[in-house]
Formats: structure tokens, C-alpha cells, sequence
């Protein structure tokens, strides 16, 4: 057999095993044990799989991943997503749906402190739901803002699925939350537009909301000094070049324990709580991570990247419609698939057909994400939303698909933008950092 | 099982310690490099030592209580029963997973001990970060042995 042979059928084991409900970082690690194992042999591929696992366990560069994690655990349980929710509220007071508006915001802003959509999901659908159902919102606006907002948290900096592909990738970790830095905030625009325009064709979504005063306005505005202090330390000591995206998470990760101990919201209990989960998350997207790069070693042994950068040549696709195929492809995969495993299993195939088509690595980071943004609020997996359901059964869940329906246009949207104008990603990593 | 439940969180709770000590180790090298000038020596090194607990302890908790990601389509077009042997050939899997990458663990950590290896700076030994890895997975083998004999009926994440 020949090992692309090997790799095909290598590929369709892997898809197998995963609808059989064996853990997506299993999966992965037996296909790449197993293949590596038909095309080197058993005692290679025991070399592989005895140091692989060590060596990124081990790495120091990964660290930034549990940190980033255990920053927003911790701010999580300082009660900061309340208070951004409160700010960002009086910011938006006296319009229409100003509540599903504050609840977009107030998800950018905790993503910025987050790093994770589904903690970002969670946390805003115990601030922000029962706030609008009181106010007698449509279940379907709040639930749609909160799974589409949540998804802001993968976007914008601190990002773990961007972490993870800076790694795969072998790319900066600092250029990348640059990258997203502008993207996020028209993502976060075009959220809010969406809510806009429902509301003139479903005025009864949404009530008007009372106004405050300018003296209310300020007093929320700098109820969340914490929260800007620790995203101006922490991102902007990376975009200064202060910190190494290590440091920066271990500050602030640290700086967000002090600011919630210092507001009397944090306690031991709750650092332990923080630290444990920080731990559970983590260890699990490292298993992930570890299977991965060992299904990456029986890839790339197949020859399965260059056949298709070979075939893409042969067919002569432009390069923007290539791109176009493979937004599809991840759109389709993440009907079914969580992302870390899309990014995992398709990040050594597809990027070398993508830089060798002349896209820049940390473009195709910010594409990759804003795709599984996607699969994290669209049917039938949509994590977001699960995680709404998990937290308000009330609501029935055809309910939040149909709030979050009109929300998928966004990204799409924003998918063209970047294809059409690559500069919105490459413009601020450009400045801050020398041109590549 | 109550047993096995315990060492798993005592172990968790090791690797969330470890987790402190490297915000912990990190901070403190930025302090003191840039208020005194004084960087500690080694502090890459602690990352890295603290890193394998970090990893290698949390990973039994997660097989033990079917932690890791499972993509759960079928589960709207099977039965139950299908569904059941689903779980077994997941948690079958997670054992045959752990023990071929335990087993394969075994000769690298061996050779680290035989050898006398020790990191640059700190001069840490590099069997101790071998420990924490090689009780991990023969912790994790164990936690997923007991989903298997329970036939991985709760708890599966999506």
C-alpha cells in the first residue's frame, strides 16, 4: 500500500472512531500511532509517542495556555462579567434593545479578560438572560445576542484556539492577537447592527429601555477599572512588547487574583475552584494538542499536503476561490466537529496549500477562528447554545436556533470583508511589529 | 472506586499548585528583572518542571470522569442500547490509548534516569519531570479502566 493509501484510509478511521463517540483526542492518537506505525514501524512510532507528549507538556511556550485560562476562571468568579454588563448597559440606556446591545459588548469586553467563548457563553447567560426576560425581551433576541456574543471571547485577545494554532502553525502568538484586534471590534459592529435592524422588523423583541442620567453613566463606566487595567497590562504589555505572551498571562493572571481579592469577591475557596478548573480545561485541551501533533507526524509521512497543494496547482483554482471552498469545508466540519479538533486535524493538511496560494499564516489564523466561531452558534452542534440550554432549561432550544439564525450572518460577512480587504487583519500586527 | 477518586483529585489538586507556582515563579522573574535587575535564574526551567504536573496530574480526573471531548451525533438516531455499546468502544479505547502511550513513556524516562540528566540552570533532575508524567498515566490507564468497567455511562461530554 502506498502511504497515501495509508493516509486515506487513515482519515477515514479517524471520522469513524470520532462518530463512534470515542474522544476526539483518542481518535486522533490511535490513527496517528497506528498510521505512523504502517508506514515506519511499531518501534518509530513508540519513539514518537513516548516523547511527543513529554516535549509539549513540557514546553514552556505552552504555558501561556493554562494561565490564559486560569485569568479568566478567575475573573469569572470575581464577579467582573456583572459589573462590565452594568457599564455596558448605562452605555447603550434609553435605546431600543439597549439590553441585547450591553450584552454584546459587555461579551467583547469579558472575552478580552476570557480567552474562551464557551466561559464568555456561560457567564453573560447568568447575567444578561435573566436581566432581559424581566424586562420582557424575546427569548429569542436575548438567547441569539448572548450564544452570538459568546462567541466574541474566541476572537478577541487573549484567544486559546489561537494559542493552539500559533502553535500547530509555528506562528507568533503576539502578531496573532494583533491580528484579531480589528476584526473583533467589526464583529462585535456588525453583532449590533444585527440587533439593530431586527428590531425595525420585530419591534415587539425588545421594549424601549428607561434612560439614565450622565451621573449613572460615569459611576458604571468606572465600575470596571479592573477589568481595564488587567486588558491594558496584560494584551497591550504584549502589543508593547513588555511581555512575552507567557509573562503576560501569568500577570495576568495573578493581577486578576489581587484585583478580586482587593474587591472582596475572590476567596480561597474560589482560587481553589478557579485553579482546579483552570486545570480540568486545560488538561484536556493538552491531550488534545498531544494526539494531534502525533496525528501530524503520520500526515505529513503520507504526502496527503502536498497532493493537495499538487491538485490545487493542476486545477488551477484562484486563490479567493480556494479560500472560498475551505471556509466551506470548515463551515460543513463544524456542523460536527468542536474546533480545537477542526484546527488540530486540518491546520497541517491545509496550510501549506494556503500559504503556498500566497495567503499570509496569520490571516489564515483569523479566518480559521471566525469559522469556528461559526460551528460554536450553528445547528446542529453549536456549543453556545447548549450552553444557554445547560444553564436556562426553560428555554427550548429551537428557540435559541431560531434567535441565533439572523446573528450568522455577521461572520459571513465579516469572512468576505477579510478576503476581500486581508488588511483589516494585517494592518495593526504590521505596525506594531517589523513587517514580514 | 472511592479510593481511585481521591488519589485522582489529590492529584489534581498537585497539578493545581503547580499551576500557582508557575504565575507564581513567572511574576516574580518580571519583578525582580525589572526592579532590581536580578531575574531568578532558572525561572524558565521551574515553568517547565511545574508545566509537566500541570499536564500529566490533571490528565487522570479527566479519564476518569470521561472528561475529554466526545462528539455525541449518534446519539439522536440511536437507542440506548447502541448508544451503551458506543461508550464501551470509547472507553475501550481511552484504556488501549493510555496504556500503548504509557508503555511508550517508559524507555525515554528510563534512559533520563540512566543517564543522570539534569536541566542547565536549575540542575532539576529530569526524571523529576518524568515522575509526575509516568503517575499520570498509570493513574489515567487506572481512571479509564474504571469508565470501562462502568461502561462510560455519565458524565460524556460534546
Amino acid at each position: 500500500m502506498t502511504p497515501l493509501v495509508i493516509g486515506l484510509i487513515g482519515m477515514g478511521a479517524l471520522v469513524l472512531l470520532i462518530f463512534a463517540r470515542v474522544p476526539v483526542a483518542i481518535a486522533m492518537g490511535l490513527v496517528g500511532f497506528c498510521g505512523y506505525a504502517a508506514l515506519n514501524g511499531v518501534p518509530k512510532a513508540l519513539t514518537i509517542l513516548g516523547q511527543v507528549p513529554f516535549d509539549i507538556g513540557t514546553g514552556y511556550a505552552l504555558s501561556v495556555v493554562p494561565l490564559f485560562i486560569l485569568m479568566g476562571d478567575i475573573a469569572m468568579r470575581a464577579g467582573m462579567s456583572a459589573r462590565l454588563y452594568d457599564a455596558a448597559r448605562a452605555c447603550f440606556a434609553g435605546q431600543r434593545g439597549s439590553l441585547a446591545l450591553a450584552t454584546l459588548g459587555a461579551c467583547a469586553a469579558f472575552g478580552a479578560i476570557c480567552g474562551s467563548s464557551l466561559a464568555t457563553a456561560a457567564t453573560m447567560t447568568k447575567v444578561a438572560i435573566p436581566e432581559m426576560d424581566r424586562v420582557g425581551y424575546d427569548t429569542r433576541l436575548s438567547t441569539g445576542a448572548v450564544a452570538a456574543g459568546g462567541t466574541l471571547g474566541i476572537l478577541i485577545p487573549p484567544s486559546i484556539p489561537l494559542v493552539i494554532y500559533s502553535i500547530i502553525a509555528e506562528q507568533s502568538v503576539s502578531r496573532l492577537f494583533a491580528a484579531t484586534l480589528i476584526p473583533c471590534f467589526v464583529l462585535t459592529g456588525l453583532y449590533m447592527l444585527v440587533v439593530v435592524a431586527l428590531l425595525i422588523f420585530k419591534r415587539t423583541w425588545a421594549p424601549s429601555d428607561p434612560q439614565m442620567s450622565v451621573r449613572q453613566r460615569i459611576s458604571a463606566a468606572l465600575s470596571v477599572w479592573d477589568v481595564l487595567i488587567l486588558f491594558g497590562v496584560t494584551i497591550g504589555g504584549i502589543y508593547a512588547g513588555w511581555f512575552t505572551p507567557n509573562q503576560a498571562a501569568a500577570v495576568g493572571a495573578f493581577g486578576a487574583w489581587l484585583l478580586g481579592i482587593a474587591r472582596g469577591r475572590l476567596t480561597l475557596f474560589s482560587t481553589w475552584q478557579a485553579l482546579s478548573e483552570a486545570i480540568r480545561t486545560s488538561c484536556m485541551l493538552f491531550m488534545i494538542v498531544i494526539c494531534a501533533v502525533v496525528l501530524s507526524y503520520f500526515i505529513v509521512q503520507t504526502d496527503m499536503p502536498s497532493l493537495l497543494v499538487g491538485l490545487v496547482r493542476q486545477w488551477q483554482v484562484s486563490p479567493v476561490v480556494l479560500m472560498i471552498l475551505i471556509v466551506m469545508f470548515y463551515v460543513v466540519m463544524g456542523c460536527f466537529l468542536d474546533g480545537f479538533g477542526m484546527i488540530l486535524i486540518t491546520v497541517p493538511i491545509f496550510l501549506p496549500m494556503v500559504t503556498q496560494s500566497g495567503f499570509d499564516p496569520i490571516w489564515f489564523g483569523v479566518i480559521l477562528v471566525i469559522v469556528i466561531e461559526l460551528g460554536l452558534i450553528h445547528p446542529p452542534v453549536g456549543m453556545n447554545i447548549f450552553v444557554i440550554q445547560a444553564q436556562a432549561p426553560q428555554i427550548p432550544v429551537y428557540k435559541i436556533y431560531q434567535g441565533i439564525v439572523p446573528f450568522l450572518v455577521a461572520p459571513f460577512v465579516l469572512l468576505g470583508l477579510l478576503i476581500a480587504f486581508p488588511e483589516i487583519a494585517l494592518w495593526l500586527p504590521n505596525q506594531l511589529f517589523t513587517p514580514r | 472506586m472511592r479510593l481511585l477518586a481521591a488519589i485522582c483529585r489529590a492529584a489534581l489538586g498537585v497539578a493545581a499548585l503547580a499551576l500557582a507556582g508557575i504565575a507564581l515563579v513567572t511574576v516574580a522573574d518580571i519583578v525582580m528583572g525589572n526592579v532590581f535587575r536580578r531575574p531568578i535564574i532558572g525561572a524558565y526551567e521551574m515553568v517547565e518542571t511545574g508545566m509537566a504536573f500541570v499536564v500529566f496530574l490533571g490528565v487522570p480526573e479527566i479519564f476518569r470522569t470521561a472528561r475529554n471531548i466526545t462528539v455525541d451525533l449518534v446519539d439522536h438516531f440511536l437507542g440506548d442500547r447502541a448508544i451503551g455499546a458506543f461508550r464501551f468502544v470509547g472507553a475501550l479505547a481511552s484504556v488501549v490509548f493510555a496504556a500503548i502511550m504509557a508503555y511508550a513513556m517508559l524507555g525515554p524516562a528510563s534512559d533520563a534516569a540512566r543517564y543522570g540528566d539534569v536541566k542547565a540552570d536549575t540542575g532539576i533532575p529530569v526524571v523529576v519531570l518524568w515522575a509526575p508524567v509516568l503517575i499520570g498515566m498509570a493513574l489515567a490507564i487506572v481512571g479509564s479502566l474504571f469508565r470501562l468497567v462502568r461502561r462510560g455511562s455519565e458524565a460524556d461530554r460534546t
